[in-house]
């Protein structure tokens, strides 16, 4: 810049200025512990306000007692002094958002994290704390938010609005199935608008943000995608404020008529984090010494996930919270506090897991209360009777050791009951579509497997979309649209996995050989 | 404390020896303190300090009884502010001088 458009910009500057004498409301800080700080003074100031220290620091208000006010230092750096003024702001913790934030990862006060210059520009500045949309603002979830899953698509299916709790022990595939529901956005599955993901990571190593990220870069899917994180070597207070970052910009998008899906990965991190702020506050401990309003913390977060009506622009905001358990304890405390917040769980266990059946979703505890609504007509046809032979199979599968003492309806029903598990197993980082979904699940429920043997069943459900793929177009499209399958377009379907099936129990003879050419 | 201090100080700036002596004798230190910070937040409450560049204008009194009214005027010369006025009335601050308007524009220039 030339030293006359410096003065330039500085005369224009100063032309605009509002000259008006500055009133604020100041406080002295009077002690100084583990990232809180009390202060005096302040009288006017408000809970859950924002603060500024004399350096430049900021602060959010937390406790207004009688003598003092507790402030939690928003910075790496607590070392405040004390003595040091600190003046009120009037106004909450906000955060620039716009399109510009998409393929970002920046902290939960939006700083760039990912090592490239940040400029916001247009957008507007969101609250991190709102309240949540009310019921007159609101319309039914009916669109589904596809994970490319098929036991979650077809089980326990998640709408564009809804709230669907991840849960289970370490080690289960949470991450890896949240991963694949953002991968899967890309595909703009049944012709649904694009899904802005946001992926916020709360107290997690930096080498596991940095995977996820270098998976969504090499997948695609960081161009429609915000991480927020916090990682675990960061104070409490960001772990505290991630959720909420990422829900605000979740609610940018969903204010602007998009469909938007954040991730809280995890909100057990988020409780302990809360949980060690609201100790350092001196706030009352309760069970497991976490304080008496852990619910509302959550409960108030989750509300904010809605699907607008009409009038409020019809975009949504799907919630993935993230908890982990401990010794697959569901009946804990922040497990049953976060069930009954949500619209449903996924739950993973660790026996499933260890006997490969991945992902490893127990049907049984895993329940959608809303999603069935939002789901494909095909694929809520197929899923139905899937469904019912899976509940079956589940029963008597502690039979199948006897083998050859069953009756011949039992020995069937648990072969299908294998045929359905071994369809249900899906590879990590490979989404399906609803097309591909409702074809394998009809050929598990309705028996046209049951002649495949166990071991073959991917391969043959492999072969079977790329023969239909390949061959019946027409056949595809119709399924592909989501519509229910009418009897003739169902007929059509099992004669071509009928006649694959055919081919690879009966392989035609191979073409003889050649004679040697002679010399 | 806040009980304690308005105990301690009657509204017309006087000091209740009674409670004073009291006070002194069954206090523990941590709780002298505590309540040492709370009679000095006090008394800055009762008093509004004018800090001005120059001398006081002649309906300064006025301006300030009918602001804040009921409380103590002082005023003090403060060269550093160049000019204008700078009331502290407890923890409200008005700045109105060309030190702050100065220091507001750094301020602002230094966001873009």
């Amino acid at each position: 810049m030339k030293a006359e458009d410096l003065v330039r910009q500085i005369e224009e500057r100063l032309g605009t200025l509002e000259v008006r004498p500055e009133v604020a409301n100041m406080g002295r800080v009077i002690s100084v512990a583990d990232g809180i700080v009390r202060a005096d003074g302040l009288s006017r100031a408000g809970y859950g306000e924002l603060v500024e220290f004399e350096d430049g620091r900021r602060g959010l208000i937390m406790n207004l007692d009688e003598d003092f006010a507790s402030i939690l230092v928003l910075s790496e750096d607590n070392s405040v002094p004390e003595g040091m003024e600190v003046r009120s702001t009037g106004t909450p913790l906000s955060l620039q958002v716009s399109d510009d934030l998409l393929g970002r990862v920046i902290d939960p006060f939006g700083t760039a994290l990912d090592g490239k210059p940040l400029s916001v520009t247009g957008g507007s500045l969101v609250a991190l704390e709102r309240i949540a949309p009310g019921v007159t603002k609101r319309a039914p979830v009916d669109a589904p938010l596809k994970t490319g899953v098929k036991v979650v698509d077809a089980l326990t299916p998640i709408g564009r609005g809804q709230r669907q709790l991840i849960v289970g022990d370490r080690n289960t595939g949470k991450t890896a199935l949240v991963i694949d529901t953002i991968i899967n956005q890309r595909s703009r599955d049944l012709g649904l608008p694009q899904v802005v993901c946001i992926y916020c990571a709360i107290g997690q190593k930096r080498g596991s943000i940095a995977r996820t990220v270098a998976k969504f870069q090499d997948e695609g899917a960081l161009g429609y995608t915000i991480v927020v994180a916090a990682s675990a070597s960061t104070p409490a207070s960001m772990q505290y404020l991630a959720p909420f970052a990422a829900c605000a910009i979740g609610e940018y998008f969903m204010e602007k008529g998009r469909d938007a899906l954040v991730v809280y990965d995890d909100l057990s991190r988020h409780a302990w984090s809360y949980r060690q702020i609201s100790l350092l506050l001196g706030r009352p401990a309760g069970r497991e010494a976490y304080p008496g309003d852990i619910f509302y913390l959550h409960s108030r977060l989750l509300e904010r996930a809605a699907r607008l009506n009409k009038a409020g622009g019809g975009g949504s905001l799907t919630a993935l919270p993230i908890i982990q358990t401990q010794a697959g304890d569901i009946s804990a405390y922040i497990p049953t506090n976060v069930i009954s917040i949500t619209d449903g769980q996924i739950y993973l266990e660790t026996d499933l897991f260890n006997s490969g059946i991945r992902p490893a979703v127990n049907a049984g505890l895993s329940v959608s209360r809303v999603g069935g609504k939002a789901q494909s007509k095909s694929l809520r046809q197929v899923s139905g009777l899937m469904r019912l032979e899976l509940a079956q199979y589940q029963s008597l599968a502690a039979f199948s050791q006897f083998g050859s003492d069953l009756d011949e309806a039992t020995q069937k029903r648990i072969v299908r009951g294998k045929r359905i598990m071994e369809i249900l197993k899906q590879p990590q980082f490979s989404p399906i579509d609803d097309l591909a979904q409702t074809v394998s699940i009809h050929a598990a429920g309705t028996g046209l497997l049951d002649e495949v043997p166990q071991e073959k069943v991917a391969e043959f459900e492999r072969r079977v979309m790329d023969h239909l793929r390949t061959g019946s177009a027409a056949l595809c499209a119709r399924i592909g649209s989501g519509a229910r399958l009418d009897d003739a377009t169902v007929k059509e379907l099992d004669a071509a996995i009928s006649e694959l099936a055919r081919t690879l129990r009966n392989p035609p003879p191979a073409a003889p050989n050649p004679p040697p050419a002679a010399r | 404390m806040k009980r304690l201090v308005a105990l301690a100080l009657s509204p017309d700036g006087q000091v209740n020896d009674e409670v004073a002596s009291e006070l002194l004798s069954q206090l523990s230190r941590s709780d002298l303190k505590r309540f040492l910070a709370a009679f000095r937040l006090e008394l800055k409450k009762r008093v509004v300090l004018v800090s001005l560049a120059g001398r006081p204008g002649a309906r300064l009194d006025e301006t300030i009884a009918r602001a804040w009214p009921g409380r103590r005027l002082d005023v003090e010369t403060d060269e550093a502010l160049g000019a204008g006025v700078k009331v502290s009335a407890g923890d409200d601050i008005v700045d109105a001088s060309v030190h702050g308007y100065i220091r507001e524009i750094i301020e602002e220039l230094g966001d873009t």
